[in-house]
């Protein structure tokens, strides 16, 4: 019975993220334009605030426990639509970047690769931030450490900072040698 | 002709002509090369049905066809997730840690699926139900693998790579449909052999249908001329900062 129950589990799951794969989800991107006006604004410098630590220790200090809890949801919940956005925005930048790789243009292709890295990259960090975001939102007092991700994390830097060398030195080969 | 017999007929024919026109098309586009494993099921299924029709039914020759001919399909279907992940994946050397994610989701898949064999076969045809345990823990293990893949694809945003979506999607439609027609086989008893044969067609109707939307329809793809500036390496910088604050609290 039990492994009945797992069966049906699994294939209610798959049918389900089947349909949320087919679903059309993003907004259909053909061209600049379409990019142009279907973008999402989203304020990376108002992200930030409703991260930064120093606010986060102002309001604990500041509001009661209740309080504290209610508004950090409020910051976190805003920050979580906000990572919403920006992922939608990759996914379009991402199908933007698709289609130019078909032009002849060389440069333009390789431009378009650097952006499908770049964003692909943003979906992989949020990934794992949003995730974190959300453990946040459910337990705002608690101080978040993440010691299970040390080492990809630590890879990952490693790997972005190899990235930016050879970036670098495409860019500058003459400075480079 | 009875209702059911047309059923069978219309169910047979359908997928066998979308099949070997999906079959066409992908050679004509050159996914033949890209999705190898894909395109030999695409071929086994629909020649299988084809030889069928030279053999009596019930006999040996036909039982052999139909029985190899399944376990082949599995083990194609089984390659063919495999062949998706490497197209959508490889491209990108940083998302390895998928490959290495996606080989302990196998190892998982195939742990629950192998739990399901030594329930052994308890009826009087022995032989018939052990290969439909066996067909079910394939199936699980398939499902297991398309869950992971699916997932991933929709996280990280690369339902662009419309072949590879259809792909998984249909396969993924298909094989659940099927394990539970499966399963309902073994708890409800009043239903007949045909009733879950028509359902169990109808399925991989299904799963024929949504590969052929995705693989005959033509989508004309302007290749767009510059593309904007983003503030993408901006956001990657703001998120690791922040992650890197966060796991070093």
């Amino acid at each position: 019975m039990a492994s009945t129950l797992t069966i049906f589990a699994v294939i209610v799951l798959s049918l389900f993220l089947v349909w949320r794969m087919l679903r059309p989800g993003l907004p259909k991107i053909l061209s600049l334009e379409d990019w142009e006006t279907k973008k999402q604004p989203v304020d990376l410098e108002t992200f930030r605030t409703l991260l930064a630590p120093g606010e986060e220790q102002y309001l604990r200090r500041s509001l009661s426990p209740s309080a504290f809890r209610r508004f950090q949801r409020q910051r976190l919940g805003l920050a979580l639509r906000g990572l919403e956005q920006v992922g939608k925005n990759a996914a379009m930048l991402m199908r933007l970047g698709h289609l130019a790789k078909a032009s002849t243009n060389p440069d333009l292709r390789r431009e378009a690769e650097d952006l499908i890295d770049s964003a692909l990259r943003l979906r992989v960090n949020l990934l794992f931030v949003e995730p974190c975001l959300w453990l946040k939102c459910l337990f705002p007092g608690w101080n978040l450490s993440f010691p299970a991700l040390e080492m990809q994390y630590e890879e990952l830097l490693g790997y972005l900072g190899r990235v930016r060398q050879q970036q670098w030195t495409l860019k500058h080969p003459v400075m480079a040698s | 002709m009875r209702l059911p017999h047309l059923l069978f007929s219309v169910l047979w024919l359908v997928p066998v002509a979308l099949q070997i026109a999906i079959a066409l098309v992908m050679l004509w586009r050159g996914l033949a090369r890209a999705f190898p494993l894909f395109f030999s099921y695409t071929v086994l299924v629909p020649a299988r049905d084809l030889i069928h029709l030279l053999f009596p039914y019930p006999g040996n020759r036909y039982s052999f066809v139909f029985w190899w001919g399944d376990a082949l399909a599995i083990l194609l279907s089984l390659g063919v997730i495999f062949e998706v992940l490497w197209q959508v994946f490889r491209p990108y050397p940083f998302l390895r840690f998928v490959f290495k994610l996606f080989w302990i989701a196998a190892g998982v898949a195939t742990a629950s699926a192998l739990t399901l064999l030594p329930t052994g076969p308890r009826g009087a045809d022995r032989v018939l139900e052990s290969i439909m345990l066996m067909e079910r823990s394939a199936r699980v293990l398939q499902l297991g693998l398309l869950i992971f893949l699916i997932s991933f694809m929709s996280r990280l945003g690369l339902t662009w790579y419309h072949y590879a979506v259809g792909v998984a999607a249909g396969f993924g439609i298909y094989s659940a449909l099927d394990l539970a027609l499966l399963e309902f086989r073994g708890l409800v008893h009043s239903v007949s052999d045909t009733t879950f044969a028509l359902l169990s067609s109808g399925a991989y109707n299904l799963a024929v249908v949504v590969w052929a939307s995705y693989i005959l329809k033509t989508r004309p793809e302007t290749p767009v001329d510059s593309l904007p500036s983003s503030d993408l390496g901006y956001w990657n910088d703001t998120l690791t900062e922040h992650m890197d604050r966060w796991h070093r609290r």
